[in-house]
């Protein structure tokens, strides 16, 4: 089970039983650029790696060397699978369209459910990144981070509270930044006091 | 029997007054992230891990089973009624129940899943109960070239088997291997990559990953793109909540058939419940086939009793073998074994006779969430759909909040919070691209595991690595292994043609 499905409803337009391929596959090479990154990571780490000096065989480096070898063959043979696919659109190749109604034998498959779950497709065509968004959030934690300590988690986690439901949409500052104090004030009370968890408390420091 | 006097012994410390309450809590929460399509049970336990520190075990777990059993209580609810199933093990009960729905016959459609859910539950704890003490017992005699063998079956299982694609699945679990290096290295003491941080030297810290990976990163998922969703209705529904007697009838033999195919699922490390139910749609498929009158296209009862409770008969074995083997199956199982570990506890042939009184009432606790999930979800299942109703922003925000308070609450290091940014952005990168999250998680749980058995065997044996197929457990393992990568192998051809189910 993986309890993450990949994506909630997604695009209606894409709601054939395939979704439609997109313009370009190229954003796929991130993957391989990630496990590269993690192996050359590991790679620096075991060159400089003090090991003690009775250490029994294998040793600290044995296992990490392992992986290694596994991040890069695996960055390999993405690279070559996304390539092919990427080559394969161009050419017009991909008739997944047509081919995916038909069974082994070429007769038409009847059970195609006339609404296809969502969650189980691919990032939906043509679909971008809304990097705004994700920057805004990643903005509100740094926000939260450099908060924490010097107001305390009330003002902070309203912040992150706000910041998030912005990113996400939401534009009623006043009613936002409200649910958002009423949340962070709640779980300090019920956290901090009840379940003895350590929240700092800021501004409010000599009040509480 | 001396398992059912264990038994009533766990019914005695789950039925305190503060055990059922926490119980509750877990069916409770189990069922809403179940019925939010994007939130599951693991990400919920996940959450909860940090902030139940101060709890006594007994009822963290107690809670924490709830949850696990109630997420798949509720995702049929959404499955149903709005065609968006709540988590991927809906998926198979999408096809039909939605069909049922949209004829008029979702009270009986919900009522079918809760059942269905109740009845793979119950035969799947039953057996637990019997057979994971006997397990244990087995298990004691595993050494480590036998424990390394069982990381390699449950890393090949979930990353090459249920992952959609080998090499993504692979990937995924090489990064999890990855991040489980970091720290002090157990065997000899060498700090490993923690370039002279303090904070790194005791590795990335196991609720930091979890809730980066499964919260974090999907809360960045959806902000990216949460101008392009539709926003799913529910159907409105009306009638009575239960089935007549002839449609108990024809639904009884689909919810035996669909244990039966996912009793032996969760106790293998095939990495969750997505197999066992399209496994037991299609069977209920084939059957309508031969029938007089098919059902199968116009809401048939049988294709959602099956996949519901092989999904909820497969989450009861996983427990089993997580308990007795110490051998996560799935995400939530992963997550719970952290749990576990947070505790000072390993799951695993000891758990028993150290821990007994625990597990016991964790297993009698089990009976007692189902029971209690089928009734907050039989009749009330329409009101659970309502949640859909809360702001995507708020509901995001909120979980933000809580992932912060969670991590900065289990550690106060204001570097654990930068540290949770990081793997944030890594699942939303792993969703983005269609990465599964499963094999991460039990490669970064079961990653020091391996290393260790693996080195300790190599270096009894002085470097021979033959040692690690030296007992007859370890080639049955192997050989158990290479039977299933050849049935994927096999049924992943066959089905290439029909990849759209």
């Amino acid at each position: 089970m993986t309890t993450s499905s990949p994506a909630p409803p997604s695009d209606d337009t894409a709601a054939g039983t395939t979704a439609k391929p997109q313009p370009s596959g190229m954003a796929e090479l991130v993957v391989p650029a990630i496990l590269v990154a993690i192996a050359v990571f590991l790679i620096i780490g075991t060159a400089t790696m003090v090991e003690p000096p009775s250490v029994q065989r294998p040793g600290p480096a044995f296992f990490p060397g392992i992986i290694i070898g596994l991040l890069l063959i695996m960055a390999v043979l993405h690279t070559v699978q996304t390539l092919r696919t990427v080559r394969a659109r161009r050419a017009g190749l991909l008739q997944d369209e047509q081919e995916a109604h038909l069974d082994a034998d070429g007769d038409p498959i009847e059970e195609i459910p006339p609404d296809p779950p969502r969650g189980r497709e691919p990032w939906p065509a043509g679909a971008v990144t809304d990097w705004r968004a994700v920057l805004t959030v990643l903005g509100s934690l740094v926000a939260f981070m450099v908060l924490l300590r010097p107001v305390g988690w009330i003002v902070a986690a309203a912040v992150l509270f706000w910041g998030v439901a912005y990113a996400l949409g939401s534009r009623r500052p006043i009613f936002d930044v409200s649910v958002a104090l009423v949340m962070s004030s709640v779980i300090q009370l019920t956290f901090g006091y009840l379940l003895g968890l350590n929240l700092p408390a800021g501004f409010l420091a000599g009040v509480m | 029997m001396d398992q059912l006097s264990h038994l009533m012994e766990g019914f005695s410390l789950a039925l305190t007054p503060i055990n059922l309450v926490w119980v509750v809590v877990g069916c409770v929460l189990g069922t809403a992230v179940g019925v939010l399509p994007g939130l599951g049970s693991a990400m919920a336990v996940a959450l909860l891990l940090p902030v139940t520190f101060s709890l006594d075990p007994v009822g963290a777990f107690i809670m924490f089973a709830g949850i696990y059993y109630g997420g798949l209580f509720g995702d049929s609810t959404t499955a149903i009624l709005m065609n968006t199933p709540g988590n991927s093990t809906a998926i198979a009960s999408t096809f039909e129940g939605h069909r049922m729905a949209k004829r008029g016959r979702a009270p009986q459609a919900l009522a079918t899943a809760a059942i269905g859910a109740f009845t793979g539950g119950l035969l799947a704890t039953i057996l637990v109960v019997f057979f994971a003490p006997v397990l244990a017992e087995l298990a004691t005699v595993f050494g480590p070239a036998e424990y390394f063998a069982l990381a390699v079956v449950a890393f090949v299982a979930t990353a090459a088997v249920v992952a959609d694609s080998v090499v993504k699945g692979v990937a995924a679990l090489a990064i999890g291997l990855a991040i489980a290096l970091v720290g002090v290295d157990a065997i000899s003491g060498a700090a490993r990559y923690t370039f002279g941080i303090p904070s790194l030297l005791d590795g990335i810290d196991i609720v930091v990953i979890t809730v980066g990976l499964l919260a974090l990163g999907e809360v960045l998922f959806i902000a990216s793109r949460i101008h392009k969703d539709p926003q799913a209705t529910a159907m409105k529904i009306s009638g009575r909540p239960y089935l007549s007697g002839k449609e108990f009838r024809e639904a009884l033999p689909a919810w035996l058939r669909g244990s039966a195919f996912g009793l032996p699922f969760g106790a293998i490390p095939a990495g969750g419940a997505e197999i066992p139910t399209f496994l037991a749609f299609g069977l209920e498929r084939n059957l309508d086939r031969r029938r007089a009158d098919p059902q199968f296209g116009t809401g048939a009862i049988r294709g959602l009793a099956a996949p519901e409770s092989a999904a909820n008969a497969t989450a009861g074995s996983a427990m089993g073998s997580l308990l007795a083997l110490g051998l996560p199956t799935s995400a939530t199982a992963a997550i719970m074994l952290a749990a576990f570990q947070q505790y000072g506890m390993q799951p695993g042939p000891l758990l028993f006779v150290r821990n007994g009184e625990l597990v016991w009432a964790l297993l009698a606790s089990l009976f007692i969430g189902m029971i209690v999930l089928l009734v907050i979800n039989l009749p009330f299942a329409p009101l659970w759909a309502k949640l859909l109703m809360i702001p995507k922003p708020y509901l995001y925000a909120g979980i933000t909040v809580f992932s912060a308070l969670g991590v900065y609450a289990s550690s106060g290091s204001i570097f654990d919070v930068a540290m949770l940014t990081v793997i944030g952005l890594l699942g939303f990168a792993l969703r983005r691209f269609g990465l599964p999250l499963a094999p991460v998680l039990i490669a970064v749980i079961l990653g020091p595991l391996a290393e260790t058995s693996l080195r300790r065997t190599l270096a009894i044996s002085e470097g021979d690595p033959g040692a690690l197929f030296s007992s007859g457990l370890t080639i049955t393992l192997y050989c158990l292994l290479l039977l299933g990568v050849a049935w994927a192998a096999y049924s992943r051809l066959r089905n290439r043609a029909q990849v759209d189910i």
